[in-house]
């Protein structure tokens, strides 16, 4: 299944900070990739819509062999690290300028360690081979490149080989179409923010922002994006 | 899969051996023997030459009892008969661990409590209860002395244990004194802290000013010592948290003679304990990795066990005599995250690290105390069969027992936490592997971090002193049987009060019976001879 990034933050926010081609159309966007193997993942920026019965939002990827960032429109971002120790995840809040830190060792004690494919492509290699098992259409274009486009009756799938990436991915009521891409990526400085690290904010009670994260949190338990 | 069912097999078959092997007559015997080798025990009166004191941060009663059972179910038995290494000590006392101003406590007032002798409030280290929480003026005047200052001006050596960060609040109240638990690095550090003077605590640490310095350093938080603009050396991609541009790893290395330091296992394990007077170890950026994943740091880690052990090689030396603090940080941390498998690894180490002092030490000189901060929301629940894997569901009578909509549930809860289910009815957890060390048991209320509990908690001792532990008693209580158990330190409380160097001179009353601030130890001149 997808990783499913959102946002805790309901406050709406227009991000697209160093994307210029946010807007670029999708067909000038993938003629930026090209040199992108099949089986690679290649860095790149890209702006996703997403549309469902609550509404529109955004949000965008940017990925690097070792750092997957997500943004969401409320302003929190997801900053995904594969270091030596395994994944480590650090959230940031522009509204609170705050940020907290998973280890990996937390990730893994809140049972909520990823896997590293499915926050770099989205959707996870095992659901996007059953969704292009059944129905399975693969074209090849002027250009090279090869899309496959598959899907049972709950949902569809329109897949870039060259990206890595979904093109558009339809779900229950969601629909989620790439409106931006570039090669370039711009990550956030780590230390942009104070850091607070999860296995603290239990003795943080006294800190507002991790009150917050002790008693309100996210609604759930687990960091997003893990599950 | 297949490997976790043979393992099981195997426990249940010894555990079946265990009990087969249990009696009538066994019971009542080594009752009895347990309760004559009660009444024979004598307190040991000379003075302690030495004082480790081991700390489970957030280890309350029902860790140490899940602990005991499943460190004794991986040895294949049934665990419940099992004992953790300080559960044979002979002397036991439970400690009531609220803050001043909190009836559950955090770490940084009750770690100021056993190593100051005071009550304080919550999110302080090692100030009197008039200081105001992060705010640095209140807090001028207001630093007690603690145990370890205290021993070092006694010329004693002293040394410091964590697998948390050096500077978390537990091993923080063992050398520092800070209106806000959170002024690990100088970048913590608010504008009224820096205006009024306030010291982050890792430079407490390096600048420690009494005595010949503090002697041994082993835990986490190479961040706060090392500059931001410093890479750090594990941790791609990650620098130092200092703002001031100051290494404290290398002045450590220089301010003292026969220095070194240390952040990772092979560096740790070349360290001499024979040549090396002053050792820092910080083994990882921020805590020490949780015992059940430190096989998989790639920098490689040190045990808790080994700390403790090479520690204790190092302050041996000293023919005055040590004090060392070992604390067992992440029994907490797991628990916050609501993870009873690594809370309860995490307390079986603390307990192989306890066992490697007692090994290393005689009671006839060494006093030993075990205790914890404060406890968790962390209960053993239901009614399974004996040897029933404390990691399960509960089984009775060789049925897997289920609440009232027919579901099953484990022995291990929490009161709230992260293991909350968002669902309408519980999870039904007939299919989960409840043993994985993944597996967060389920929590009654939902929280992303599970809290820490009012509880008392238990003081276990051995050696010189830890007589004085009886009954139920205020946790500051263990600074003052500590102080009363050292001859040295004794004597230097003497002298920094006046009039009780003779204790039964009743004549001459104490001069003055508070706490001492620190600087009182510059005024003094301790006479090795005393």
């Amino acid at each position: 299944m997808m990783a499913h990034p959102r946002s805790s933050t309901t406050a709406p926010r227009r991000r697209g900070r160093g994307l210029s081609g946010a807007a670029c159309a999708l067909f000038c966007a993938l003629l930026l990739i090209t040199s992108a193997q099949a089986t690679d993942a290649p860095a790149l920026t890209a702006v996703y819509q997403m549309t469902s019965d609550k509404g529109t939002d955004r949000f965008t990827l940017m990925r690097s062999p070792d750092r997957i960032e997500y943004r969401f429109d409320t302003g929190e971002s997801q900053i995904w690290l594969q270091g030596a120790d395994g994944i480590g995840l650090l959230r940031m809040f522009d509204q609170q300028q705050r940020s907290i830190e998973y280890t990996p060792g937390d990730l893994a004690a809140l049972d909520a360690t990823p896997d590293w494919h499915k926050l770099a492509q989205l959707v996870a290699l095992s659901a996007r081979k059953r969704l292009v098992a059944g129905d399975l259409k693969s074209w090849l274009t002027h250009d090279g490149r090869v899309l496959t486009a598959g899907g049972d009756a709950r949902q569809r799938l329109l897949w870039s080989e060259a990206l890595q990436l979904p093109l558009w991915w339809e779900f229950a009521d969601a629909r989620w179409e790439l409106i931006g891409l570039a090669k370039e990526t711009d990550f956030i400085p780590l230390n942009r923010y104070p850091i607070l690290e999860y296995a603290d904010i239990g003795d943080r009670e006294k800190d507002p922002f991790a009150r917050q994260l002790i008693h309100f949190g996210d609604g759930h338990a687990h960091p997003q994006g893990a599950h | 899969m297949r490997k976790k069912l043979l393992f099981a097999c195997l426990a249940a078959a010894a555990a079946s051996s265990t009990l087969s092997a249990e009696n009538a007559a066994q019971w009542y015997t080594d009752g009895a023997q347990a309760a004559r080798l009660g009444a024979e025990l004598r307190a040991r009166t000379g003075g302690a030459k030495n004082v480790i004191l081991f700390i489970g941060d957030g280890m309350g009663v029902s860790t140490v009892s899940a602990a005991r059972i499943l460190e004794g179910q991986q040895r294949g038995e049934s665990g419940e008969e099992n004992s953790l290494s300080f559960e044979n000590f002979p002397h036991v006392s439970l400690s009531k661990t609220y803050s001043t101003d909190g009836q559950t406590p955090d770490s940084a007032p009750t770690m100021t409590a056993m190593m100051s002798g005071i009550k304080s409030r919550q999110g302080t280290i090692g100030v009197t209860q008039e200081v105001t929480y992060n705010d640095c003026a209140s807090a001028e005047g207001q630093s007690v002395v603690n145990f370890l200052e205290l021993a070092e001006a006694a010329g004693m050596a002293t040394g410091v244990v964590s697998t948390a960060r050096l500077t978390h609040a537990t091993p923080a109240a063992t050398y520092a004194h800070s209106a806000n638990r959170n002024w690990e690095a100088d970048s913590n550090l608010t504008d009224e802290a820096v205006a009024n003077g306030c010291v982050d605590i890792a430079r407490q640490l390096v600048e420690f000013p009494f005595g010949d310095g503090i002697e041994v350093a082993l835990g986490g938080g190479r961040r706060n010592f090392i500059p931001d603009t410093t890479a750090d050396p594990e941790d791609s991609g990650r620098t130092g948290a200092r703002k001031d541009g100051r290494d404290l790893t290398v002045e450590w290395t220089q301010r003292r003679a026969n220095s070194a330091f240390a952040w990772n296992r092979s560096q740790f394990n070349a360290i001499d304990p024979n040549s090396t007077d002053h050792l820092l170890g910080l083994f990882e950026r921020s805590h020490m990795e949780y015992e059940h994943d430190r096989p998989n740091d790639a920098g490689g880690e040190p045990s808790i066990a080994e700390m403790t052990a090479k520690a204790i090689d190092i302050l041996s030396r000293d023919d005055d005599g040590y004090f060392l603090m070992v604390e067992g940080g992440r029994v907490d941390h797991a628990h916050h995250a609501g993870n009873a498998y690594r809370a309860l690894t995490d307390a079986i180490a603390l307990s192989e690290a306890v066992r490697a002092a007692t090994e290393k030490t005689s009671a006839e000189d060494t006093l030993i105390i075990v205790s914890a901060d404060h406890s968790h929301v962390f209960t053993i629940a239901g009614y399974p069969d004996r040897g029933n894997d404390i990691l399960g569901k509960v089984v009775s009578g060789g049925v897997v027992r289920t609440d009232a909509s027919g579901l099953p549930y484990t022995t291990l809860g929490y009161a709230n936490g992260p293991g909350y289910r968002p669902t309408t009815e519980r999870p039904n957890l007939a299919a989960e592997d409840t043993a994985d060390p993944n597996f967060l048991q389920e929590a009654t209320v939902p929280m992303s971090s599970e809290t820490h509990a009012a509880e008392d908690v238990a003081i276990y001792a051995q050696g010189p002193g830890a007589h004085a532990f009886q009954g139920v008693v205020e946790q500051n209580v263990i600074f003052h049987v500590m102080a009363q158990s050292a001859p040295r330190v004794k004597s230097l409380l003497c002298i920094l009060r006046g009039g009780c160097n003779k204790a039964a001179d009743t004549a001459k009353p104490a001069q003055f019976s508070g706490p001492f601030p620190p600087e009182a130890l510059h005024q003094i001149k301790f006479n090795s001879a005393q």
